[in-house]
């Protein structure tokens, strides 16, 4: 009861984690919300539901080729709706991605049709058996993808130069510049890291939840919610802010299940409250530590 | 050899013109000390160099190549090398970092300059794996100087080096520059402690409302009563 | 000709409206009356993200509460359109008012997520709770419009009905928004630190902006309800408030014309791309994302752009009166404050008397700004007392404090670039808005300003820094603290400036000066003090501080061993 339990926590958070991470890596290299985010998930689920149509093999292997025909879409995005509005505010920038979600929503329902699709698994279907706990194989394989890719991007970030200058970059662009760092090209680049993160999370999201093409809206929201809960620009709190609301997602509405003493039947456990209960939870948060649970106090510079 | 040749330089900021048809040289391995009052011209100067400014009108050549036209990284990796005022290190980056993300020479390459950092200021061996952000503005003013050296630039700009600086830290930060000079490595620095400046550079330009009021050898404008006046107001 | 411009534009849109009446379907006049509908939530929404400057994601919600609040009361209680008005416009502003306290402090994207939270909140709630709102099949046959127990027909008379209150929004708006609150607004997304530094409440003018967004958008929730005659959580969901933000992103987030030329370009579009059948709302983000690149101002903005150059109005006339500033005394004691691994200020005590000019001097770095953004309560002190003629003001916020009677200027203008000078120092003046603009022409005329009625942006330099200093005089400080007034100036500007303040000097007023410029400070100043590294290392009469050599070595470094 509980492995199977642990494992579907593990693997809807850690695709929640990538949409996240891609969140904010813009965020953190433009200071500007990537509001399509969101669609871009979707946009992932439909290129690998097209990708599987043509080439019928296990979604791991379609998984590189996403990965790279989404880099190439967030150029676009940044060339685009961002470097245009580079200089104005960054709400500028929240609206021209808003933009850019519309477009990206209706053309997928002009393309895709509005019905439900589904991806194929990563690897198979069918479940593991440990020693009499049935664990679906689907949500190891989306917990292995999903760590590899967080944790190729955490070495990513933290030993390479590359990485090194994206943050640089994020910290303080003119400085970044005047030490040699081609700023727009990292910029350009984390939009490409960003939307290959978004594009692998509906990937992973589209075989058990299917893809729709208004579904980016719930997945902006998602994203949004775990950067304020790990604090906003953190990466690491990002990871852990995605986890602590699958964990709540998957926990609230089996809370009948899991004690039967808190009763059942009612609608106190239905998955529209499931979400009003985390959205007061997080609006409280935001009141009492609008820092994020996990991000350290705000430094102020004269 | 001149390294750096200014001519013509006017830079604005909308209607405020910060500096006023401006010429200046910098031989190979001279320091030349930019002296003068707040707002007088110094940073503008210092980031129209670099690129984080454009000129309106002038020319700028660096080792005989025209670099007006040039983006700011593009300058960077032709060899200037720049430390802000008020220092800017990435505060999020360990001193390590912050010195690794200005090399751009391969891994082998970078350690090594990396050593020869922290020999030139040994305190940031000790505080290597520390976020700048933690750092005393002493220590963030001697890694921006560092982060600046990484990639072996043959001129160095450092914008008031000297800022928010104890008077025994000053000395210490400023009595690198001889040794930076000695390198190969050409200097500008702009300070507003003019007493220390004069006497680590050769020469120097004395700068008001964007325009160069002298130049002249150190020595001689330390002597000059003007200077005092300038500084001193009497 | 630039004042003739919203107009032209509202005229093509009455025309458009006209055309429609005659020669439209009822299909038509319908479409027309929702961008009507979609113009009065724009305005509203004018309100917190134009004036106020914070992107709400909320005002969608808020036209839906209202359209709930009719609709339920229409088919439950058969109340008519206008009996229910009150109803509609009340429970979201009473909405706002509950979220804008704990949620309205919040920074641009904190307060756009809570905003768009408390959104999804209400529209499941519209969900669930079945028994009133019906749950997602929501509710129908809701009766139409009507006036006095007199029904509107559909057709012209609605379109009538819904665009004369669109205009009747226009003008609330315009009633609110010009003089000092519009001027408030403009210094306070400009630049809030300055806002508060002059006085301002800005955590109450955003407070007001978002109840009027929300009675706009609960009126507009009214209309909509009414006209379309069914009700469901649609009308809640997210697409409803990007629709309300592209209005206002299009037609310009500042202009009344631009809610209303917005409106009916945004919400006929679609109309207009009919012909490419399922292709049309596609179209739709290509076209917004082009208008958002190319125009981010919005289209009656930059129809204005176009016709810039036009006659300033005749500036007001002057205050038949003149002004005196008696002084108050500043003690400070032992003021800490630290940053990071950095001591700005290290102990700190200095203390002006009331009528003294102090000359605060230091290296860059020394914790002069900060010193004075302390006082301020910018960046308030960490430990240490400063009290201010006789009261404690080291725990007030900034706008208090500004209203104790310390105004300050700022190393870098701070400004309202396109406003005129007269509007950028009677924002800060005390009494109505006409006696402002009044005493703000004396003020001016005495800082030497000679064209009050040019926007700032194309003043000179020189002319900007006095404009600021009026506007610091225009709320009647009684400690004026001035953050390098010289830099920048000529000669001639900087004895200009030194004869004007001593005058002020004369007249009462305190004042701190910080300057780098010795020469300029020098005669200015009654007594001089030396910071470094955040401590005070000498004071006393201007000659003496330049005679220390304390302050010699820390300031100018040793010159002695130099000289020959």
């Amino acid at each position: 009861m509980l492995l199977p339990l642990a494992l579907n926590v593990l693997a809807l958070g850690a695709s929640y984690a990538l949409v996240a991470l891609g969140f904010v890596l813009i965020l953190n290299a433009t200071g500007a919300v990537n509001f399509a985010q969101g669609d871009l998930v979707m946009i992932g689920g439909f290129v690998t539901v097209v990708l599987a149509s043509y080439l019928p093999v296990p979604a791991i292997v379609l998984l590189p080729i996403l990965l790279a025909a989404m880099a190439a879409l967030g150029v676009l995005i940044a060339l685009a709706a961002y470097f245009p509005l580079r200089n104005r505010p960054p709400e500028a920038v929240f609206i021209s991605t808003i933009a850019v979600g519309i477009i990206l929503q209706n053309a997928a329902t002009v393309l895709f049709g509005p019905e439900p699709k589904a991806a194929p698994p990563l690897l198979g279907v069918g479940e593991f058996d440990f020693g009499g706990m049935f664990v679906s194989r689907q949500s190891l394989a989306v917990i292995a993808v999903a760590t590899l890719l967080i944790g190729s991007l955490y070495t990513l970030f933290a030993h390479t130069q590359f990485g090194r200058r994206l943050r640089a970059v994020a910290q303080d662009r003119e400085v970044a510049a005047a030490i040699g760092i081609p700023v727009d090209a990292m910029i350009a680049g984390t939009f490409a890291v960003g939307t290959a993160l978004a594009g692998a999370a509906g990937l992973l999201l589209a075989n058990t939840f299917f893809v729709t093409p208004t579904e980016g809206a719930n997945y902006i929201l998602k994203a949004y919610i775990a950067i304020v809960i790990g604090g906003w620009g953190s990466i690491p709190g990002a990871v852990a802010g995605a986890l602590l609301i699958a964990l709540f997602e998957v926990l609230y509405p089996s809370m009948p299940v899991l004690l039967p003493a808190v009763g059942t039947g009612s609608g106190l456990f239905s998955q529209n409250t499931s979400t009003i209960v985390l959205d007061v939870v997080i609006l409280l948060t935001l009141v009492v530590r609008p820092q994020g649970l996990f991000g350290e106090a705000i430094r102020q510079r004269p | 050899m001149t390294l750096l040749d200014i001519a013509g330089l006017e830079v604005r900021y909308g209607d405020i013109v910060a500096v006023h048809g401006l010429d200046l040289t910098i031989g190979t391995s001279e320091a030349l000390a930019l002296l003068g009052a707040n707002g007088a011209g110094k940073s503008t100067l210092i980031k129209a160099i670099i690129g984080l400014l454009r000129a309106r009108t002038g020319t700028i050549r660096f080792d005989g190549t025209p670099i007006g036209a040039l983006r700011a990284d593009r300058r960077a990796r032709l060899g200037i090398g720049y430390c802000p005022e008020g220092r800017r290190t990435f505060p999020g980056l360990t001193v390590r970092e912050n010195l690794a993300v200005a090399c751009w020479a391969e891994a082998a390459e970078r350690r090594r300059r990396l050593e020869e950092a922290f020999a030139l200021f040994p305190i940031l061996a000790e505080q290597q794996s520390r976020v700048a952000w933690q750092l005393s503005g002493g220590q963030q003013q001697m890694l921006a100087i560092g982060r600046s050296l990484m990639n072996r630039p043959r001129l160095l700009l450092l914008d008031e080096p000297s800022l928010g600086l104890s008077p025994r830290l000053t000395e210490e930060v400023l009595g690198r520059i001889p040794q930076i000079v000695a390198s190969g490595v050409s200097v500008l620095l702009a300070e507003q402690n003019a007493a220390k400046a004069l006497q680590v550079c050769e020469t120097a330009y004395v700068l008001k409302l964007g325009r160069v009021t002298q130049h002249g050898r150190a020595a001689e404008l330390a002597a000059s009563a003007e200077i005092r006046a300038a500084f001193l107001g009497g | 000709m630039r004042q003739a411009v919203p107009w032209v534009l509202l005229a093509c849109v009455l025309a458009y409206d006209g055309y429609a009446v005659a020669t439209g379907s009822n299909y038509t006049l319908r479409v027309l009356s929702v961008a009507g509908i979609y113009a009065i939530a724009a305005l509203g929404y004018q309100f917190i993200f134009g004036h106020a400057g914070a992107l709400a994601l909320s005002q969608g919600t808020f036209v839906g509460v209202g359209a709930y609040a009719s609709a339920i009361a229409a088919v439950r209680w058969g109340l008519p359109f206008d009996a229910a008005l009150p109803l509609s416009i009340g429970l979201p502003v009473l909405l706002a008012a509950l979220i804008a306290i704990p949620v309205l402090r919040l920074q641009t994207h904190y307060f756009a997520l809570a905003t768009l939270i408390i959104g999804q909140i209400v529209q499941l709630a519209a969900t669930d709770w079945i028994g009133l709102t019906g749950g997602a099949n929501g509710i129908g046959g809701i009766p139409g419009l009507s006036l006095l127990g007199a029904p509107i027909r559909n057709g012209w008379p609605t379109l009538a009905l819904v665009w004369s209150t669109a205009a009747l929004g226009a003008l609330i708006v315009w009633a609110v928004m010009r003089g000092r609150r519009g001027a408030a607004s403009a210094i306070m997304r400009a630049n809030p630190v300055a806002a508060r530094a002059v006085g301002i409440d800005t955590a109450r003018l955003r407070f007001v902006a978002f109840l009027l967004s929300a009675a706009f958008a609960g009126a507009a929730g009214s209309l909509y309800v009414h006209v379309i005659r069914v009700i469901s959580p649609e009308v809640l969901s997210f697409p409803v408030m990007v629709t309300i933000l592209t209005i206002a992103v299009i037609g310009s987030r500042l202009r009344i014309a631009g809610a209303i030329v917005g409106a009916v370009l945004v919400i006929e579009m679609p109309e207009w791309f009919r012909f490419m059948r399922d292709d049309y709302l596609l179209a739709y983000g290509v076209i917004l994302l082009l208008v958002v690149v190319t125009i981010p101002e919005g289209v009656v903005a930059a129809a204005e752009r176009l016709f810039r150059a036009g006659t300033a109005p005749a500036p007001p006339r002057a205050a038949d009166r003149t002004f005196v500033f008696p002084g108050a005394a500043l003690e400070i004691h032992d003021v800490r404050r630290r940053f990071g691994g950095v001591t700005a200020l290290d102990g700190v005590s200095l203390s002006v008397r009331p009528g003294e000019v102090l000359g605060l001097i230091g290296p860059n770095g020394s914790g002069k700004t900060t010193l004075v953004n302390a006082i301020t309560g910018i960046f308030p002190a960490q430990s240490g007392t400063i009290r201010f003629a006789g009261t404690d003001v080291s725990r007030l916020l900034p706008h208090r404090i500004a209203r104790h009677g310390i105004a300050r200027t700022f190393q870098t203008v701070a400004l309202v670039d396109d406003m005129t000078a007269l509007d950028n120092v009677a924002l800060a003046a005390p009494g109505t808005w006409r006696t402002a603009r009044g005493g703000a022409m004396v003020l001016l005329e005495r800082m030497g300003v000679d064209e009050p009625m040019r926007r700032c942006g194309e003043l000179p330099y020189g002319m900007r820094r006095r404009v600021e200093i009026a506007r610091a005089l225009a709320s009647r400080p009684r400690l004026l603290l001035l953050d390098e007034p010289a830099a920048g100036l000529n000669e001639t500007e900087q004895a200009d400036l030194t004869r004007r303040l001593r005058e002020l000097a004369r007249s009462g007023l305190s004042m701190i000066v910080i300057e780098h410029n010795i020469p300029f400070l020098a005669p200015l100043a009654d007594r001089m003090i030396c910071l470094d590294d955040g401590r005070t290392i000498a004071q006393g009469r201007p000659a003496e501080v330049q005679a220390d050599p304390r302050v010699i070595e820390a300031y100018l470094g040793q010159l002695a061993p130099a000289a020959p």
